[in-house]
C-alpha cells in the first residue's frame, strides 16, 4: 500500500509526485489543500504531528521527511532506478538535493507574496487567524502568519529577489560542467529541484533566463520534456499547474522553431 | 588520502573523526582553529568558500556537508559496518540526519549554550575583544554560521531558554526511541549514534538538568555506553585548545 497525502506540484508537495510518476507506479493520492491549510487540521496532525506535506506511507511506514522518502522508495518500488550507485555520486545526489534547492526558501517568501498571500487572505481575517491558531509549532505559526499577512518588508523581498538568482547562479555553474546535478544521470536530485525550480523563468526572469543563466535553461528543458512530468502536473488544481503547462508549450514552441 | 579539516573533537568535527576512527580508515588531520577565525583565511576559503568545518576530502570531492559525508563514510567503507542495511533502516537514519544537523538544529542549539555557559566565562578578556574585532570587520555575508553565534553579545535569556527547550525536545525523542533498544536505529551502533554522541556529550554538563541518570536514564547510558567505545576516547583525546567546551563529563544524577 501506498499512500501519499500532499498538495501541489510544487515545491516539496511535488517530490513524491513527480517520482513516482517517473517510476510508474500507483498510489492513492490524498489532496491536502495547503491553501485551506488542511495540513494542521486534527485528522492529518495525527499522522504527521508536524504539519508538514508531504506525507509518504508505504506498507505501514509514515514518512515525513520527502527528499529521504523518495530515496527508501527508490530503493523498495519496481521501475527504473533514480539514484547513482557509487557512493561519490550518491554523496552529490544527496548535496544537491538538500542544498541544491536551499534557495527555495527565498522563493518561498516571493511565492506568498506574490500568489498565496492574496488567495488565502480571501477567506478574510477571522477565520483565517483562527486557522493560524491551529498551527502545532510555535516557529511555524510565526513564519505562517507572517508568509500569510503578507508582511514582508521591501527590504525582505529585495533579498529574497537575491537569494534566488544566487541560487539560479550556483545551479547555472554545476549545470556548466555536469548535464545533472549528481553527474551523468538523471536523479532524486533533479526532481528535488525542479520541483522548486520549474517556473523560475515565468515569475523571476530576472534571476533565470536564456541569457542569464543558459545552462539551468537548457537543463530545464530537457526536464520539461520527461513525459512523467507533464503526467505529474495534471494531478494540480491550483494556477500552478497552469504555469507549467505554460512553460511545457514555451518549450514546445522553441521545439517546433529549432 | 582523505583529508580531514576539524577543530576541538566536538560537534561535527568530532562526528567525523569518531567516524574515520570506527572504521580504521587512515587520513591527514588539519587543525583548524574557530577561535583563531582559521576557516576564514583565504586558503581555507579555497577549500570551502563557505568556511563551513569540518571538510572532509575523499576522491577529489570536497565535501562540505558532515552528515553527507558520514554517509558517504558508511557506504565507501561498509565495514565495519555504521548504517543499516534496509531501505527502512537507511530512511530512519537519513531522517535523523536531517533533524541533528547543520546549523539549523541541534548543533546550532547546542553550540548557543557552551558558548554562553562555558566559553564566554573561559575566554579570557583580551582574547574575547580581539575575538569579536575580528569578526566585526567580516563583510555582512559572511556573518553566517558559528560566526553569529559568536559576534553576538551574549544571548539573551529567552533565546538560552529557546535553545534548551528544543535540547530537551529532541533528548525526549531520542528517550523514547532508546526504550527497547541500546542504539538509536536498527538495533546496531551507527553513524547516528555517531552525530548525536557529538553534540549531546557536552549537555550533561551545559545544562545538567536536560541529560541525567534520573530524567533520562536511557539516554545517560546510552552516552556512557558511546564513552566507552575505544574510536570515540581516541576521537576526544584529540582535544587541543585550553578554552573551547572541555565537557565530557559522563552524566549526573
Amino acid at each position: 500500500m501506498l499512500e501519499i497525502y500532499t498538495w501541489e506540484v510544487n515545491s516539496n508537495s511535488g517530490k513524491p509526485l513527480i517520482f513516482l510518476r517517473e517510476k510508474g507506479v500507483e498510489f492513492d493520492f490524498h489532496y491536502i489543500d495547503v491553501l485551506k491549510f488542511e495540513q494542521h487540521q486534527p485528522e492529518y496532525l495525527k499522522l504527521n504531528p508536524q504539519g508538514t506535506v508531504p506525507t509518504v506511507i508505504h506498507d505501514g511506514k509514515v514518512m515525513t521527511e520527502s527528499t529521504q522518502a523518495l530515496q527508501y522508495l527508490d530503493a523498495v518500488l519496481p521501475g527504473p532506478s533514480f539514484t547513482p550507485t557509487e557512493p561519490l555520486e550518491r554523496y552529490r545526489m544527496r548535496w544537491w538535493a538538500t542544498h541544491g534547492a536551499a534557495w527555495a526558501a527565498s522563493l518561498s517568501v516571493l511565492g506568498w507574496h506574490a500568489f498565496m498571500g492574496p488567495m488565502v487572505r480571501k477567506m478574510g481575517d477571522e477565520k483565517l487567524n483562527e486557522l493560524l491558531e491551529r498551527i502545532p509549532n510555535k516557529q511555524r505559526r510565526i513564519a505562517w502568519s507572517t508568509a500569510a499577512k503578507s508582511t514582508f518588508t521591501e527590504e525582505q523581498l529585495q533579498n529574497a529577489r537575491d537569494g534566488v538568482a544566487a541560487g539560479v547562479q550556483m545551479m547555472e555553474s554545476r549545470l556548466r560542467v555536469s548535464p545533472y546535478f549528481a553527474g551523468e544521470s538523471y536523479s532524486i536530485a533533479d526532481m528535488v529541484i525542479f520541483a522548486n525550480a520549474y517556473s523560475l523563468p515565468l515569475m523571476h526572469d530576472y534571476a533565470a533566463s536564456d541569457g542569464i543563466s543558459p545552462s539551468f535553461m537548457d537543463w530545464l528543458q530537457r526536464i520539461y520534456r520527461r513525459p512523467a512530468i507533464a503526467e505529474a502536473f495534471k494531478l494540480g488544481r491550483t494556477p500552478m499547474r497552469e504555469r507549467a503547462e505554460e512553460m511545457i508549450s514555451r518549450f514546445a514552441a522553441q521545439d517546433g522553431s529549432e | 588520502m582523505i583529508e580531514l579539516y576539524h577543530w576541538e573533537p566536538n560537534a561535527e568535527s568530532l562526528a567525523l573523526l569518531v567516524c574515520l576512527k570506527e572504521k580504521n580508515v587512515d587520513f591527514n588531520s588539519h587543525y583548524v582553529d574557530m577561535l583563531q577565525l582559521e576557516q576564514h583565511t583565504a586558503a581555507y576559503l579555497e577549500l570551502s568558500p563557505k568556511a563551513r568545518v569540518p571538510l572532509l576530502v575523499a576522491e577529489g570531492e570536497n565535501m562540505s556537508d558532515a552528515g553527507f559525508a558520514l554517509q558517504f563514510l558508511a557506504e565507501r567503507y561498509p565495514e565495519p559496518r555504521l548504517a543499516p542495511t534496509d531501505p527502512s533502516g537507511w530512511y530512519d537514519l537519513q531522517a535523523w540526519t536531517s533533524w541533528l544537523g547543520g546549523m539549523m538544529g541541534l548543533a546550532a542549539d547546542v553550540a548557543l549554550l557552551g558558548w554562553n555557559y562555558v566559553m564566554l566565562e573561559k575566554m579570557p578578556a583580551k582574547a574575547l575583544a580581539a575575538f569579536r574585532a575580528k569578526v566585526d570587520e567580516f563583510p555582512k555575508e559572511k556573518k553566517s554560521g558559528w560566526a553569529a553565534v559568536w559576534s553576538d553579545a551574549e544571548a539573551g535569556e529567552d533565546e538560552l531558554r529557546n535553545a534548551e527547550e528544543r535540547v530537551q525536545q529532541l533528548v525526549s525523542r531520542i528517550e523514547a526511541i532508546l526504550l527497547d533498544a541500546d542504539w538509536m536505529i536498527g538495533g546496531a551502533y551507527s553513524i547516528i549514534d555517531i552525530t548525536a554522541f557529538a553534540h549531546l556529550h557536552s549537555v550533561p554538563a551545559l545544562v545538567p538538568g536536560i541529560i541525567n541518570h534520573s530524567e533520562t536514564p536511557r539516554i545517560a547510558s546510552w552516552l556512557e555506553r558511546s564513552h566507552k567505545r575505544p574510536a570515540v576516547a581516541d576521537a576526544l583525546a584529540m582535544h587541543k585548545s585550553t578554552i573551547a567546551p572541555v565537557v565530557y563529563a559522563a552524566p549526573g544524577s
